[in-house]
């Protein structure tokens, strides 16, 4: 796998608090990776950490195969990123935001800008304080495209957003991604829409990945399967990530094929990508809580 | 980047250019009428009557009353430089952090240093542009002071020249330093405008140390006033009066002020011509003089205060950039 961001035992530490523990993570080139984790899992640290507004405590991390600490200037012409709540300067125009992101970057594609916000039917000469929530994400988003980055970096893009604010962006990524081919990154909570639009999931627990796969596989390997109450683990029946007991049932997230028996009344199915990704984020944190 | 800078700070420049050319029209306006009052009233050329010189008093009373509320004018000069380092300087920085803009700034090609310098620069260009225009005009105060407009540079020391364009950039960038480092407003305006102040008062009382002083001997108390008795030339700096031993070599404060308890405590205050406390610290090796600046050492004083501000300044400026690079963000 060519890998775009990748990090070798980063560590990042605030105060006594570790927000990424000896953290080894690639994220595939080409393809738009979730990054799913409760919150406090590290997703902004590792983003931060990536575009250098951090720099780490321990380990490294090299995005481009460039070092983020000493060589960010290699590294941020080719990157878009937008911030969690989209911070954009409010006393601007949209105009204007473009023209800033003009004057900031040598690599800027105007006519693109441009286009992608009167997509959105935004007027430009409109400041950006009076702008709703989900045309300040369009402006965020045509701001960090307009670089005409190799790599798109998202911290949680559509937070805040309705239901159809939240799809539309999605989708004009994805239609972005499909042009351009450029690497997607994005931080999410909602696991539907990691579900709707990732093709690579790495699922961050306590600062470190403790999934990491493409989409389709982990959906592949995974199963559920609902039995009657037992407290006993086969280890034929696979790996068992996660089992929760129900009154007279028990729930279990397999990865492998499944028990092998059935006669017993199991039932056995695929498990869909909520299943595996709450499986894997749920005991971690009932051992954490 | 300028073109951001002057975007994002179009109404603070456009406000501090504003406020610089009124003040200076307002500045020149005052003076000019102060003085030219005082010539009307004939107050420098009254002639005073027989034993008494009430109608020229009345006539300086006269001139005062009608003018006195100008001299406030002046006085705005010494609070615009920390109001500058608070409302302009403090949140320079400190703004961009609360608001998470610099998240996005820090993340466009041009980078972070090479922002904060541009957005520093274009401040302090401006703010030394405002303080240019005002500077040449807070000697005028000098006309409410003394009454001519000649004498005595050094009481507006503070409020023209070189040392009040100094004042001006040194807070805008000790309220960006602290704003950048505290990444809070209002912290940047507050502990901003008392570093401002503190920095101010200090120089202040070291001032007089700039050069050696001269002297001249000490007259006594009762042939006041000091410069028409004592030989000081017009339109000194007057500071204090110094002991030194009968050789001319200086001696510690603390001699003068322990004999002087001492004679007044003997003599019980009685003093005559031939036995008074010039006397009495003679007899004890002591003799006093009257230290002062010369009027000409003005402009080499201002251009020292001015170094010494704007060297603070620029370490200050280079502590901001370095708080910058190396911080997370």
């Amino acid at each position: 796998m060519d890998a775009v961001v990748e990090t070798i035992g980063l560590t990042k530490r605030y105060g006594s608090v570790k927000a990424l523990d000896n953290c080894d993570v690639a994220l595939p080139l080409g393809k738009v990776t979730g990054l799913v984790g409760a919150n406090g899992a590290g997703k902004t640290t590792l983003i931060h950490l990536a575009v250098g507004l951090l720099r780490p405590t321990a380990g490294a991390m090299r995005v481009f195969g460039h070092d983020s600490t000493s060589e960010t200037g290699k590294i941020l012409p080719r990157v878009g990123f937008v911030a969690q709540d989209r911070p954009l300067y409010k006393e601007l125009t949209v105009a204007e935001t473009l023209e800033l992101g003009r004057r900031l970057n040598e690599r800027w594609d105007a006519a693109y800008a441009l286009a992608r916000v009167q997509r959105f039917g935004l007027p430009l000469s409109r400041k950006i304080g009076t702008l709703s929530t989900g045309q300040r994400a369009h402006v965020a988003t045509s701001l960090a495209l307009g670089k005409r980055p190799d790599l798109l970096l998202l911290d949680e893009p559509v937070a805040n957003l309705d239901p159809i604010a939240r799809l539309t962006l999605l989708e004009e990524l994805m239609s972005v991604v499909a042009e351009d081919g450029l690497t997607v990154v994005f931080s999410a909570n909602a696991l539907a829409d990691v579900e709707r639009v990732c093709e690579h999931i790495v699922i961050l627990v306590n600062g470190r990945p403790r999934l990491a796969g493409d989409t389709e596989d982990l959906i592949e390997s995974h199963v559920v399967a609902i039995g009657p109450r037992t407290e006993s683990v086969s280890s034929a029946d696979g790996e068992l990530i996660e089992s929760r007991h129900a009154e007279r049932q028990t729930i279990r997230l397999l990865r492998g094929r499944g028990p092998s028996r059935v006669d017993d009344g199991t039932i056995v199915r695929p498990a869909t990508l909520e299943e595996i990704v709450l499986g894997y984020m749920r005991p971690a944190m009932e051992v954490a809580a | 980047m300028i073109w951001l800078m002057l975007r994002q700070y179009r109404v603070q420049i456009v406000a501090l250019l504003a406020i610089a050319v009124l003040l200076a029209i307002g500045l020149t306006f005052a003076a000019d009428y102060a003085a030219r009052l005082r010539v009307e009233l004939g107050v420098d050329t009254c002639a005073p009557l027989p034993n008494t010189n009430a109608n020229c008093v009345q006539l300086d009373n006269e001139w005062r009353r009608r003018t006195g509320s100008l001299n406030y004018l002046f006085y705005s000069l010494y609070v615009l430089p920390g109001l500058v380092a608070s409302y302009v300087g403090g949140p320079l920085f400190a703004l961009e952090f609360e608001r998470g803009t610099h998240r996005l700034a820090w993340t466009q090609s041009i980078g972070r240093v090479r922002w904060a310098a541009v957005k520093l620069g274009v401040v302090l260009l401006v703010a030394l542009a405002a303080a240019s225009i005002v500077a040449p005009f807070g000697g005028g105060q000098r006309v409410f002071l003394g009454g001519q407009s000649s004498t005595r540079p050094f009481e507006t020391f503070e409020i023209e020249g070189l040392a009040l364009v100094s004042y001006f950039i040194f807070g805008l960038a000790a309220g960006a330093f602290v704003g950048a480092w505290s990444r809070r407003i209002i912290i940047g305006m507050f502990v901003g405008l008392l570093v401002f102040g503190a920095v101010r008062v200090g120089v202040h009382n070291l001032r007089p140390l700039y050069q050696e002083p001269a002297t001249v001997p000490f007259p006594g108390y009762r042939s006041l006033p000091f410069e028409q008795s004592t030989g000081i030339p017009p339109g000194a700096w007057v500071l204090e009066v110094k002991p030194f031993d009968l050789e001319g070599r200086p001696l510690p404060q603390e001699r003068l002020n322990s004999l002087l308890q001492e004679y007044f405590r003997t003599s019980g205050g009685v003093s005559t011509p031939t036995s008074n406390d010039t006397t009495f610290l003679r007899e004890h090796g002591v003799i006093r003089r009257m230290a002062y600046q010369p009027a000409d050492r003005f402009w080499t004083f201002q251009a020292i205060e001015a170094a010494i501000f704007t060297g603070l300044a620029a370490l200050f400026v280079l502590l901001t950039l370095w708080r910058v690079r190396t911080r997370d963000a």
